[in-house]
């Protein structure tokens, strides 16, 4: 009964450190992570304290001061710091002013997406059989329309307004999920600790929700992150082609809209948004990117 | 020990499993796997049945029919007194009670998303046993139980070393306090003085909670060490079965002889030339006809290339499947093969 | 001594991690010479794998030898380049491993493979590489090696596998193989036949052997002089029959009675207490006290030096 005491002598290296504390450790090392996070933590309280930053109402017209300059050239003013467009309203408040509606479609239309897709495809995954061919035969029927195409149609038929562009891009885009967390979830199905699972006694809606699910969480929230950077790209493009938002709302993909006629004379107009999504979106990357690095414990060992 | 001689505690009738495993959509290639083919044997209550063989020999699928965790073609498991085989998914459910498991790899059982507590308590929970304060009594105790300590219950398996998560999947296996435990290559996956541990705290186990194992493996040192008989298998069939010792010094099939003498002996002054049995094992989708271990073995004859032989009791609880069974003339000596003839 | 093949002195290696350098091979000596088979023998985390990636030059992207020297021949292998590495692995030092299919690549034949390091290092041309190669594999005990060379890696056993591992390890004449867990991976009656193979190979040729294993059974069958090895360093060394006969270090006896005995039945196995320390965290002075059955408080103070206790027998410890 000696043998009993083991574990004793490898204690003091376990040390009980939270999970959280070690997240923070690990993006203090990544250097992309940390200017990933900082963009997305900049981009968000830009949208939720929009009213602060500026005085300058985003949607108000200004014939007078139309097209101007940012201040730093010729004819600029520091009342519009980056310049005006066609109608003379302020550039820079409606960046942080479009960064709300941006970032309200990319946030929900993924967790839309995410919700339906992660359902789909763990009960595909996990039940087979005659589940996993209607949901995967939907979802290559989904995968072989043209996407753009597609959300064209759906926003002319039903006009197109916020809740309906949230449902169209989160419509279309949980194919994507649905096909990761199948996959994921047809692997572990095989895992031993699965096994043990059944060998226990316990039931599906356990083994899937205890068993499955967290452990194709984390490449979940890794194609969730990336998603909400296309889903952002896409908004843009359909307001760009006059099928998203609609005014007074303002986004970026809509002022660059605004601006393409104007790129020529007064590229700021088109300019500063266009900056605004690809930083906005980078960022979102590199955090997507770093949160794959330490969510897959492969990696981590 | 305390095994009680003629009190079965499950029986194995012809149990086949067959996965199919064919290919092609139009022209279709028909392939069957016969992983298990036949088998028959019993387990008493309170002893170890060590079942050993080697990759494709049907062991592991055998401890899963066993486990009602896979769908057997045919034949039946008894398990006091009520078919597995037959079960529907509620009453296997409720079977498994009495019935666990211990798995090989304790990286792999071991779901890395939850704690020690949660992994220990799980099989109470799930049955509606404990909960809450009585739950958390119980994990400790059997962490006790197993030599891990009570603090360490809100660790992840991550932070254990591979002794450690077996210890904790055996804690698992123990929560239902089952009749039988059927440990599916539960030590080869670890060192060789943390296998002396884990060996050490099954057997001791077995003596306190009146457990009965299955314990399959291919490493013969340990089954040997821990079982009171032992069953050999090769190519979904039991090819031999006996007590321990009695397997050991006296093999009766060619196979069981080749398979002890193959085993290296940690002993640099019994170094020897082995007795080589040529070829490889053949798969189990295609079967050599007759015994299956005819064109490996280095006594077949025409009878065997065309016969299965019969497995039958042809001494005392000692069970073969051969049809020209080695004679032992000594018997204090492992039987010499050329002396046989 | 100057018939030393391998020289390896106080060999150190350390990992970076997140959390900053961890050292798994602390400080190794030991030498192969020519035509011996020396085994290095621990459990995992004893370095022994480490210690042989290291000899090849090839630890993984965070590995790194940061003290010692390695000496093959009169060759520095610490300053070698990286061609020159390269030409010393194809040629004269070969490496076979546990899995022989992460080792062959899956896309070509057994032939195209064998053939492709015999023209690159002999020049010879396809049809002498495809008669040579198709030579080794029979060497090595493959039947039908015509056959076997049209082959892909997944389409042989396990088995058949490490045998044309073995073969193609063979196939330029090296001075030393290193084989880490050859025979871990296979069936016993394959491993039985593998290392007769290797046995025999040892006989006909003058090729140094240096086993890496954690099966004492293997060891007892091929070795000559045998390394023990526990967290990063070398505890024991000895001639076979010697370390079997007459073992030193509480680690080794502890080893060698923990395994259960085919032809001698215990009741209860011995066992040694405790896990292997984790490398980022070792105890001070003897790195085996937390497990030891006879250390006392003198070990927690002094790292024990490895001592000869005669001319070959070296040791560990110091309360033996």
């Amino acid at each position: 009964m000696t043998e009993i005491t083991e574990p004793i002598a490898n204690e003091q290296k376990v040390k009980p450190q939270s999970s959280l504390k070690r997240l923070g450790k690990r993006l203090l090392k990544s250097k992309t992570g940390m200017v990933g996070l900082i963009i997305v933590v900049a981009v968000v309280l830009m949208a939720i304290f929009a009213p602060l930053l500026t005085d300058n109402d985003p949607a108000k017209t200004d014939v007078i001061n139309r097209l101007l300059p940012p201040f730093w050239l010729e004819g600029g003013s520091t009342e519009f710091l980056l310049g005006t467009d066609n109608l003379g309203r302020d550039v820079l408040s409606r960046i942080i002013y479009g960064s709300r509606i941006s970032l309200l479609i990319g946030i929900s239309a993924v967790l839309l997406a995410g919700a339906i897709g992660m359902a789909l495809g763990l009960i595909a995954g996990y039940y087979g059989k005659v589940w996993d061919f209607i949901i995967m035969r939907t979802v290559d029927s989904l995968l072989a329309i043209p996407n753009i195409l597609f959300m064209l149609i759906i926003l002319a038929v039903m006009g197109p307004s916020l809740i309906t562009l949230i449902l169209v891009l989160g419509g279309t885009s949980w194919v994507v999920y649905a096909r990761m967390v199948r996959s994921e979830t047809l692997s572990i199905k095989e895992r031993d600790y699965v096994r043990s699972a059944k060998a226990i006694g316990a039931k599906d809606f356990r083994i899937i929700t205890k068993y499955i699910l967290p452990n194709v969480l984390s490449s979940f929230i890794v194609i969730a992150t990336l998603n909400v950077a296309t889903t952002i790209i896409l908004e843009a493009s359909l307001s760009f082609l006059g099928l998203g938002i609609q005014p007074p709302d303002v986004s970026w993909g809509l002022m660059l809209s605004d601006g393409r006629e104007y790129i020529a004379t007064s590229w700021w107009v088109a300019t500063f948004p266009g900056i605004a999504i690809t930083v906005t979106v980078l960022g979102v990357i590199f955090l997507g990117d770093w949160l794959r690095d330490v969510l897959d414990p492969k990696i981590k060992d | 020990m305390n095994v009680v001689e003629d009190q079965v505690i499950m029986e194995v009738t012809n149990l086949k499993k067959h996965f199919d495993m064919s290919k092609g959509f139009i022209k279709k290639t028909k392939t069957i796997v016969r992983a298990v083919d036949g088998l028959n044997f019993k387990v008493y209550k309170g002893e170890t049945l060590g079942i050993v063989g080697e990759s494709g020999c049907g062991k592991s699928t055998t401890g899963s029919l066993m486990l009602g965790l896979l769908d057997a073609t045919e034949g039946h498991i008894y398990f006091q007194d009520q078919d597995i085989a037959g079960m529907t998914q509620e009453e296997l459910r409720k079977a498994r009670r009495d019935l666990q498991v211990i798995f090989q790899d304790p990286y792999s059982s071991l779901n890395p998303r939850m704690t020690v507590e949660e992994l220990v308590g799980e099989p109470l929970l799930v049955h509606g046993l404990a909960s809450g304060k009585e739950l958390k009594k119980q994990v400790s105790e059997l962490l006790k139980l197993v030599g891990l300590r009570e603090h360490q219950m809100k660790l992840y398996p991550h932070e254990f070393s591979g002794g450690q998560r077996q210890r904790i999947g055996i804690a698992r296996a123990l929560a239902l306090k089952p009749k039988v435990i059927v440990c599916d290559e539960a030590v080869s996956a670890l060192d060789v003085s943390i296998q002396a541990q884990i060996l050490n705290l099954l057997k001791k186990l077995q003596k306190e909670m009146d457990l009965t194992y299955i314990f399959i493996a291919h490493g013969l040192p340990a089954v040997r060490h821990i079982s009171d008989r032992i069953g050999v298998m090769y190519l979904g069939k039991m090819v031999e079965l006996a007590d321990r010792d009695e397997l050991f010094e006296h093999p009766l099939h060619p196979y069981t002889h080749a398979l002890l003498d193959s085993v290296p002996i940690p002993d640099p002054r019994l170094r020897k030339e082995h007795q080589l049995i040529k070829g490889e094992i053949p798969s189990p989708s295609n079967p050599p006809p007759g015994c299956p271990f005819h064109p490996r073995c280095p006594y077949a004859q025409a009878k065997c290339e065309i016969d299965m032989p019969e497995y039958r009791e042809i001494l005392p609880a000692h069970f073969v499947a051969c049809h020209y069974p080695l004679v032992n003339e000594d018997t204090n000596v492992l039987p010499d093969i050329k002396k046989v003839k | 001594m100057n018939n030393s093949l391998l020289k390896v002195e106080n060999l150190k290696v350390r990992f970076k991690t997140e959390d900053g350098y961890v050292s798994t091979v602390n400080g190794v000596t030991f030498d192969v010479e020519k035509g011996e088979t020396l085994a290095i023998v621990g459990e995992s985390g004893s370095g022994k794998s480490v210690t042989s990636l290291a000899l090849m030059g090839i630890l993984p992207a965070n590995g790194e030898v940061y003290e010692g020297d390695i000496h093959f021949e009169d060759k520095d292998l610490r300053n070698l380049s990286k061609k020159q590495y390269r030409e010393l692995r194809g040629q004269e030092i070969a490496m076979i491993f546990q899995e022989p299919m992460t080792a062959l690549n899956p896309v070509f034949t057994i032939g195209y493979q064998l053939r492709e390091t015999l023209i690159l290092h002999y020049k010879m041309s396809k049809e002498q590489a495809q008669k040579k190669g198709i030579e080794m594999l029979e060497t090595v005990g493959i039947p039908d090696a015509e056959k076997v060379m049209g082959r892909f890696p997944h389409q042989l056993s396990g088995g058949m596998r490490q045998r044309v591992m073995i073969a193609m390890a063979l196939s330029c004449n090296p001075k030393l193989l290193i084989a880490d867990e050859p025979t871990t991976a296979l069936d016993v009656t394959i491993q039985a036949q593998i290392l007769t193979l290797l046995r025999n190979l040892k006989e006909k040729s003058n090729t140094s052997i240096m086993i890496i294993t954690h099966d004492l059974g293997v060891v007892a069958e091929l070795a000559d002089r045998v390394i023990v090895m526990y967290a990063g360093e070398v505890v024991e060394e000895a001639p076979i029959y010697e370390l079997f006969e007459n073992p030193l270090h509480p680690y080794t006896k502890g080893l060698m009675a923990s395994i259960p005995k085919i032809h001698d039945v215990v009741d209860e196995l011995y066992s040694i207490e405790g896990t292997v320390p984790n490398p980022a965290d070792m105890p001070t002075g003897c790195k085996f006290f937390p497990r030891c059955p006879i250390g006392d408080i003198e070990c927690t103070k002094i790292h024990p030096p490895l001592e000869y206790v005669s001319e070959n027998h070296a040791k560990r410890c110091i309360k033996v």
